[in-house]
């Protein structure tokens, strides 16, 4: 099993946003597994459907350990990809075509409600990632405007 | 003593379910309208628009008692001016009577200038004019009329307001002359704008961002530039606005004419909460069919009877012109707000008000309803 590094700050981030380390060493598998990452200098961006959330897990190799540098997950449900914008290059490169993803919407469906919410996606293989300001002010206000506005 | 009276609490009740509904895609009753009281609501109250954009609490509350006496959303909107965040660089503004204020003297007398120019700082953004009257008027909303309470970080138009810091003429000359020159002027307006984005956010935990554009349209700019001077910037700043913590609103206001460019706004950032607008296609308002086809699935929309029928057209016009609109759009997938194309002219006939809404009432019902 491979060792799980959070420094003390990263846990507790962890424990804010209510995502166990057994997550974490989930998505960072399924990410190591499946090649669904991106790539930015030693950083990788891992993602993984749990449940009824999407866990993002930023990590980076530290010998045989992972030292994760960042976590954080939403509860809408990920779908298809569309828009891409391919002036607008992004840093992180697909962890399977290798090629630097872009700017796109992802739609992402709530209580029912879809729509659009900016993302960066690789324009090979389509998949799509959320940067983490996107989910935890985006996507976060809009999950409670969406309870709000229904109720 | 209030400058107006409560408006009725079951009133207000109803109209935020109404505003809610293109948003999460559950219908009530009918169409929503807005459209864009600013100065025009001080005038159905009885004063000038100078009165309008100097007093921001009298300005916000005539908003108010206009959008509940018309039956239009229940958003409080108001500004000091387009020419948001330009004092900050040292634009000299001019204040009339009955219309909006405009620019007395550009900040920058040469291109050269430009080099010069400073990025205003949060810490100064916060004693000028701009952050200082939008505070005046949201607090006074949050602290006496909570349920209109919707904090705008009023970007307005990154090219247009960059454009105005040097002059509309000297700003076209050099797109083609020296084009790293009017990125360079474009950069410096809009990192100060997000200083004042930064402000606002620090105070009110989110604010609406409300952008678009108005230089880079196709009667000044070709689709080249547009994307080079316009759509690339919008993006930028909605991009950096949403990272500070503005949004997840976002109100696209494409003023003007964008025959050529239409196209190329959905290159521009869209969240679950985004409502596009497109002014006119020439000299005509912008077809919503058009817009439904490509920006239905991308954004709520929002209408535009022309602003020159809201002023001096009768009633009769303004109720067809927005009865073709909402006929035209009511389907859209993500929802549509019936409106004007642009801020409704001071002076308007509180009778073409109403019969935008009298339209609304006819045609936008939404059915089983």
């Amino acid at each position: 099993m491979v060792e799980i590094n959070l420094s003390a700050e990263v846990r507790k981030l962890a424990e804010e946003r209510g995502i166990p380390l057994e997550q974490v060493r989930e998505v960072v598998q399924h990410g190591e597994e499946t090649k669904e990452k991106l790539l930015l200098d030693d950083q990788t961006l891992a993602k993984k459907r749990i449940g009824t959330t999407t866990v993002y897990v930023v990590y980076r190799r530290a010998g045989e350990a992972i030292d994760v540098v960042t976590v954080y997950s939403h509860r809408m449900e990920e779908r298809e990809v569309s828009d891409f914008v391919p002036d607008d290059v992004q840093p992180w490169r697909c962890g399977r075509c290798n090629k630097n993803v872009v700017r796109a919407s992802m739609n992402v469906s709530y209580l029912g409600i879809t729509r659009q919410a900016p993302a960066m996606a690789c324009p090979d293989c389509g998949v799509g990632f959320f940067e983490e300001h996107i989910v935890n002010k985006t996507l976060c206000t809009a999950m409670c405007l969406f309870e709000k506005k229904r109720a | 003593m209030k400058f107006i009276v409560d408006p009725d609490p079951k009133w207000v009740e109803h109209a935020t379910k109404r505003f809610a509904a293109p948003f999460v895609g559950r219908p009530y009753d009918r169409i929503d309208v807005d459209p864009i009281l600013l100065s025009e609501a001080g005038y159905l109250a009885g004063f000038s628009a100078k009165e309008w954009y100097l007093n921001p609490k009298k300005g916000i509350a005539s908003v108010i008692a206009a959008h509940e006496a018309f039956d239009l959303i229940p958003v409080a909107h108001w500004w000091p001016t387009i020419h948001v965040w330009e004092q900050e660089l040292g634009n000299k503004l001019e204040w009339r009577e009955n219309q909006p204020p405009h620019i007395k003297e550009n900040a920058i007398k040469t291109p050269e200038d430009i080099d010069k120019l400073e990025v205003v700082s949060e810490e100064e953004i916060k004693k000028g004019p701009t952050y200082t009257s939008f505070v005046e008027a949201f607090d006074y909303v949050r602290d006496n009329y909570p349920n209109w309470f919707v904090p705008l970080y009023f970007a307005f138009h990154p090219e247009a307001n960059a454009s105005q810091l040097i002059g509309l003429e000297k700003f076209l000359v050099m797109t083609i002359r020296n084009p790293p020159l009017c990125h360079k002027l474009i950069q410096k307006f809009m990192e100060t704008s997000l200083n004042g984005c930064r402000a606002l956010v620090e105070r009110y935990g989110s604010a609406m961002i409300v952008t678009g554009s108005t230089v880079a349209g196709s009667d000044l700019l070709g689709p080249k530039q547009v994307k080079e001077f316009g759509v690339r910037y919008v993006s930028e700043l909605v991009k950096k606005a949403l990272k500070i913590g503005a949004g997840p609103q976002i109100w696209y206001h494409h003023c003007g004419n964008h025959a050529r460019d239409w196209e190329l706004w959905k290159d521009t950032i869209f969240t679950p909460f985004t409502v596009m607008q497109i002014g006119y296609e020439g000299r005509k308002p912008f077809p919503l069919e058009k817009l439904k086809q490509l920006y239905g699935r991308r954004a709520t929309l929002m209408g535009n009877v022309d602003t020159m029928v809201s002023y001096s057209g009768s009633p009769t016009q303004v109720y067809e012109m927005a009865k073709e609109q909402i006929l035209a759009a009511k389907d859209s997938p993500y929802g549509f707000i019936s409106g004007l194309a642009c801020e409704c002219p001071h002076g308007s006939p509180p009778a073409n008000i109403h019969a935008l809404v009298r339209a609304a009432r006819d045609f936008g019902k939404y059915e089983g309803d």
